[in-house]
């Protein structure tokens, strides 16, 4: 948004809201409820309207220290107390504490003459004195349609709540308006959406395969950008809980942290790292590529470095779990006992897809870890529609990214040669690690791919895969001229070249002792040439001598001959010589 | 003002004597309409002894929660038994009839009506002037006019006909 738009927003003045305090209702109206207007919702018979209303009050009161009046037409005080005593609810403290007034409306056709005209100004006598009493902000009326069982002149009723929502809005106080689920042509059973403009909420309580689920949407919300969507919403000990509660926007952190997998040689795959902290993981394969052990890895390594891990598992029990994993080497028993490893075993079909996703996110909260696996996403597809699980899983990633913990979810594939996520969720994944079985030589092998890994540059080489007692390992696969081999065949193609190799090495090694061979006779040789040369240098050195000395003592010889011949005396200059 | 003043209120009526309220919300038009009309009903068909609360919703909000009250104007008839509660302003006879289980093709009776003002609190006026004149017209007794809140008292002692 450029710096001129946001100036120009900001001077626009925009809707006032009233946090309903409802779990993630306020995230997806993006505040609350229009302050000072009514809010109407609607929706069958048990769909929670009355409880929804009732929470909007007990809320307000206890949070946002707004007083509430709840108008009932069609339970007494006494009913209400108990029917929401279960939720938590208190609502005769609120009601001592001057916090909360509920004024129940009794209304019995039967009992009611209608001998003339009339009008509805006892109710707003009531509403007004109500409201003035503990000074309300909020006020709900549930369900007013009862006025039209009540009453036969529908045309003052209509005329009656057409002023009593005028005369609401005067009044300044947030309202919600429950009422009945209409038929093709309405809304609600009397058209009350005539009256009540500015925010429409849609209940819905559907049995989708024997489970029941409930919904909530928003139809309409004057000024307000919202959610077209249906929203999963449930209700228990801690009241009305509508879902997702994050996952609105994108707007989580994205960490440059790295998480190790726990299989170095994965870590090495994933840019010698491993995966990115807070992001999701996918693990997909068939039944018994190696999935669990995947997880598993993750497991450890983030035990061992004291960080605390969630797994919530499906379809093994947790002690199964530890013991399979133990075969394979690794022992996840000690981090369970330390606390740093926390199970939620449980099984798919127990409940509806909302309440697992509720109660996932709020064992997540409680147990606060670095990384949580989810095995396997794709046992919800027994309980829900393919739409429905794709919407749930994509809030379970939202809801973990945005607490930045590293999700792992496996994902078992009906085919090995698909890719398939199982769910059709690979955008959601930003990590996708494909395991495949390879069968070949009597013999399957199992095999990891990353298809795909987000921010980082990965391997796109098939490593196969082996369980060692010792954990996960993966081994390159085995590339000679041959081919590419694994398994026992890469083992046989290995010994196979390894032989070669040796019978190569062999050879050489021979001919290089036959020259060295020849080389030691050449010297040898060598040698003795030498030998016999000095000795020969020797003789005639000693020849060389004797000459040499015979030469000096004839030189000698001569010249006393000469001195003899000459018969002079030494010195005489007679002769030259 | 003391309950000595009407000891109907007080002690079990007699067969004989009817007691109504009748709520309003201050005189606007319909409620005076509606009480002309039940006056008129109450001379020509009643008969008996017939004692008429009049409770102003304005001056007693409180009273409408507590009785019950949500169309303008609303008739209780307290006794005779059994209980009934009538809406409107009294221009249909026969639904007024039928709703104080009075048979319409009964002979008119002589009686005589009282007319009770229940103001809501000390700083309320008296009673409309046109009460008198309607209440003068029918023979009418006006009673329980005064500044106590002794009148609201009694009105809610009378509840047990709910």
């Amino acid at each position: 948004m450029s710096p001129r738009r946001r100036t120009a927003t900001a001077s626009l003045p925009t809707l006032a809201k009233v946090p309903t305090g409802i779990s993630g209702l306020d995230e997806i109206t993006g505040g609350g409820l229009p302050k000072g207007r009514p809010t109407l919702v609607y929706g069958s018979a048990g769909s929670g309207k009355t409880l929804i209303g009732l929470e909007f009050l007990v809320r307000g009161a206890s949070q946002f220290n707004d007083p509430g009046v709840f108008m009932s037409f069609e339970e007494t005080e006494q009913e209400l107390t108990t029917n929401v005593g279960s939720l938590g609810f208190d609502l005769k403290a609120l009601v001592d504490s001057g916090k909360l007034l509920i004024d129940h409306v009794a209304i019995e056709r039967s009992e009611i003459q209608e001998t003339g005209e009339y009008d509805l100004e006892g109710l707003f006598v009531r509403l007004n004195s109500a409201i003035d009493s503990i000074k309300a902000k909020r006020v709900v009326l549930d369900t007013i349609e009862v006025l039209y069982a009540g009453l036969t002149n529908t045309g003052i009723i209509r005329a009656e709540l057409r002023r009593l929502f005028r005369w609401l809005k005067e009044k300044g106080v947030t309202t919600v308006v429950t009422g009945e689920r209409g038929g093709e042509t309405m809304l609600t059973r009397h058209g009350l959406e005539e009256y009540v403009s500015d925010c429409v909420i849609f209940l819905d309580n559907r049995v989708i395969e024997e489970l029941s689920t409930r919904r909530l949407r928003i139809v309409k919300y004057r000024g307000t950008a919202h959610s077209t969507n249906e929203f999963p919403f449930i209700i228990d000990e801690k009241g009305v809980s509508v879902l997702p509660v994050t996952s609105v926007r994108l707007d989580y952190p994205a960490s440059e942290e790295r998480v190790p997998t726990g299989i170095p040689r994965l870590d090495a795959m994933l840019d010698s790292k491993g995966y990115i902290k807070g992001s999701s993981i996918l693990v997909s394969g068939m039944v018994g590529t190696g999935k669990t052990s995947v997880a598993a890895s993750l497991v450890r390594q983030t035990c061992r470095a004291g960080r605390k891990c969630l797994y919530f598992a499906f379809e093994e029990a947790p002690s199964q779990i530890m013991r399979n994993m133990r075969s394979i080497g690794i022992d996840l028993e000690p981090f369970a006992k330390k606390g740093l490893l926390t199970f939620h075993a449980t099984r798919v079909s127990e409940q509806g897809l909302e309440k697992h996703l509720l109660a996932m996110q709020q064992v997540t909260v409680a147990a606060d870890p670095a990384v949580v696996v989810v095995d396997a996403i794709t046992d919800f597809g027994t309980i829900g529609a393919a739409l429905e699980v794709r919407q749930m899983v994509l809030r379970l990633v939202d809801f973990f990214k945005l607490r930045q913990i590293t999700g792992l979810f496996t994902s078992m594939s009906s085919r090995a040669d698909l890719e398939e996520t199982g769910v059709g969720l690979s955008s959601a994944f930003d990590t996708w690690i494909h395991l495949v079985n390879v069968q070949g030589n009597l013999e399957r092998n199992r095999t990891l791919v990353v298809i795909k890994s987000r921010g980082m540059a990965h391997s796109n080489q098939v490593r196969e895969f082996v369980l060692t007692d010792k954990g996960v390992e993966l081994v390159d696969i085995y590339n000679s001229p041959a081919g590419a081999f694994m398994g026992t065949a890469r083992l046989a193609q290995m010994a196979a070249d390894e032989a070669t190799r040796l019978a190569q090495a062999e050879g050489i090694s021979a001919r290089e002792r036959q020259v060295e061979e020849k080389r030691r006779a050449l010297e040898a040789r060598i040698n003795a040439l030498r030998a016999e040369f000095e000795a020969e240098s020797r003789e005639a050195e000693i020849v060389i001598a004797g000459e040499k000395a015979r030469e000096k003592a004839v030189a000698a010889e001569r010249k006393t001959l000469s001195n003899h011949r000459a018969a002079r005396p030494a010195g005489g200059k007679e002769r030259r010589e | 003002m003391s309950t000595q003043a009407h000891p109907d209120y007080a002690a079990a009526p007699t067969p004989e004597e009817w007691k109504l309220r009748l709520y309003v919300t201050d005189w606007t038009p319909r409620c005076v309409a509606a009480y002309r009309n039940l006056m008129k009903i109450c001379q020509e068909h009643v008969g008996d002894k017939c004692n008429i609360e009049v409770v102003d919703l304005l001056e007693q909000p409180e009273a409408a929660r507590r009785d019950q009250i949500v169309a303008v104007p609303t008739l209780v008839k307290v006794s005779p038994r059994p209980s009934r509660v009538l809406v409107g302003d009294f221009t249909k006879l026969e639904r007024v009839l039928k709703g104080l289980d009075i048979d319409p093709a009964g002979p008119p009776r002589e009686g005589t009506t009282m007319i009770s003002w229940q103001p809501g609190n000390a700083a309320s006026g008296p009673a409309p002037l046109f009460l008198e004149t309607a209440g003068a017209a029918l023979e009418a007794t006006r009673v329980g006019t005064g500044p106590e809140k002794e009148g609201g008292t009694m009105q809610s002692g009378g509840m047990d006909g709910r």
